[in-house]
């Protein structure tokens, strides 16, 4: 007999396990259910079975695998240990979004290393691949990851990699050579480059709420944000064109 | 002129416009891993490849930044431990006396001339509280407060590295007895 609180969960994972099929034939094929196993009960058998069987569904339903859910409860119990650490040491709960921030990924990231290193599940994961899982899993990241900054795709036109801020030292001889394409690039170009990367402001970017203008502002050129933002990625572009021409020229 | 973070910051987000076809993935990260940790250099094509591939890019940034973190969780574990991980300030080693033993709180390097060759033995023992925390396979390198590698590798079950390649023109006997000399011991 069960009780309403048994039948009410009965009818709950019912309702998450409609494939009934698999779950007979999972049945027809436990010996230990039918009672071949003399070390095992029947209850015992279908109570594991049934456990195993829902745990199953409800990854089917979340879209997430064997693999990486067990990867997801480890992350999440690391997380939840550097949150506990946090909250000994700074007597209050750490601020609003610190669990899906950069830095958390990385300390999770050093926590296993320093730990479990040879851990199966996490001793090779990436601090990316946390933020993915975090991205994907967490119900308090979900809105605050961008999955894209942390994804191997790009959409054309747009930075790659989210604009990977580390070069490698031999990228520094590329440095002459961009020198030489920002000296060709046309003057309005050029002025906003120097505004943008090398706080040389030959022109004065105007808020957006003030729009409007190609005014004179205390002896520079203004440019409304929007126009400024466009000549930058339009300078970006030709200098990508200039500089792939003659890294491939030098290399020759 | 010397090129400042805006250059950089600049040529970063240029480069960060090349079209990616995919040929970056041809830069391992155990082949980017070889080469930060100074095992080896990479080759013409792959700084071509560094130099073209946004991925490339990636997987080196990727790479460069799992090995900071692997320096803190070692720095952690250590410290944890109570494990000093660098020699104090040496009092000038007397020369002339091999083996040379440099000794600090929890390991110590043995220098020996090569028996056989004109080289150098170079010896790290790690003691017990060090050996105990070492995971395995974890490899280990032994820096002078020069960067100078002096050896790498993985503990073996004695808690020793052996290193029998010094490739420099000063022995380690005589670096050993300049002023401020240091050793220090980083993930490898």
């Amino acid at each position: 007999m069960m009780t309403p609180r048994q039948r009410a969960i009965w009818d709950a994972a019912v309702a998450v396990c409609p494939d009934r099929g698999k779950l007979v034939q999972e049945i027809k094929k436990d010996a230990a259910v039918r009672g071949l196993n003399p070390n095992v009960t029947c209850e015992q058998a279908l109570s594991q079975l049934l456990k195993t069987h829902l745990d199953a569904r409800r990854r089917e339903a979340a879209g997430i695998t064997e693999h990486e859910d067990r990867v997801w409860a480890k992350l999440r119990q690391i997380s939840d240990d550097l949150i506990r650490e946090y909250q000994a040491k700074h007597g209050r709960s750490p601020p609003r979004g610190y669990r899906c921030c950069p830095e958390h990924f990385r300390e999770i990231r050093v926590r296993i290393l320093r730990d479990e290193p040879d851990d199966q599940r996490v001793g090779k994961i990436k601090s990316s691949t946390i933020e993915v899982y975090f991205g994907r899993f967490c119900d308090e990241c979900r809105h605050l990851v961008s999955l894209e900054s942390a994804s191997e795709t790009s959409h054309p036109g747009e930075p790659w990699g989210n604009g990977v801020l580390v070069l490698p030292p031999s990228l520094t001889k590329a440095l002459p050579l961009l020198k030489k394409c920002i000296d060709g690039l046309d003057a309005r170009m050029r002025d906003v480059i120097d505004a943008a990367y090398f706080e040389k402001p030959k022109v004065v970017i105007l808020p957006p709420q003030r729009p409007g203008g190609r005014a004179e502002c205390r002896g520079r050129k203004a440019l409304g944000q929007g126009e400024c933002e466009r000549l930058r990625k339009e300078a970006l572009r030709q200098l990508r064109m200039c500089l792939d021409l003659r890294m491939s020229e030098k290399s020759r | 002129m010397t090129p400042g973070p805006g250059m950089h910051r600049l040529l970063s987000n240029v480069l960060a416009l090349q079209n990616e076809d995919g040929r970056g993935a041809e830069l391992t990260e155990e082949r980017v891993k070889q080469v930060l940790l100074g095992r080896d250099a990479f080759t013409a094509e792959e700084e071509r490849m560094l130099a073209t591939s946004p991925l490339a890019r990636l997987i080196y940034a990727e790479v460069l930044e799992d090995l900071r973190l692997q320096e803190e969780a070692f720095a952690q574990r250590c410290e944890r431990a109570g494990v000093k991980t660098e020699t104090g300030s040496l009092l000038a080693a007397s020369g002339g006396q091999y083996p040379m033993v440099l000794p600090s709180d929890d390991f110590s390097v043995t220098l020996c001339p090569h028996p056989m060759s004109a080289g150098w033995v170079i010896s790290l023992t790690l003691h017990d509280q060090f050996r105990r925390i070492m995971h395995s396979d974890e490899g280990l390198a032994l820096v002078d407060e020069k960067g100078v590698t002096w050896l790498r590798g993985q503990v073996n079950s004695y808690g020793e590295i052996h290193s029998y390649d010094w490739p420099h023109d000063e022995t380690p006997a005589k670096c050993a007895q300049r002023e401020g000399f240091k050793l220090r011991i980083r993930p490898g």
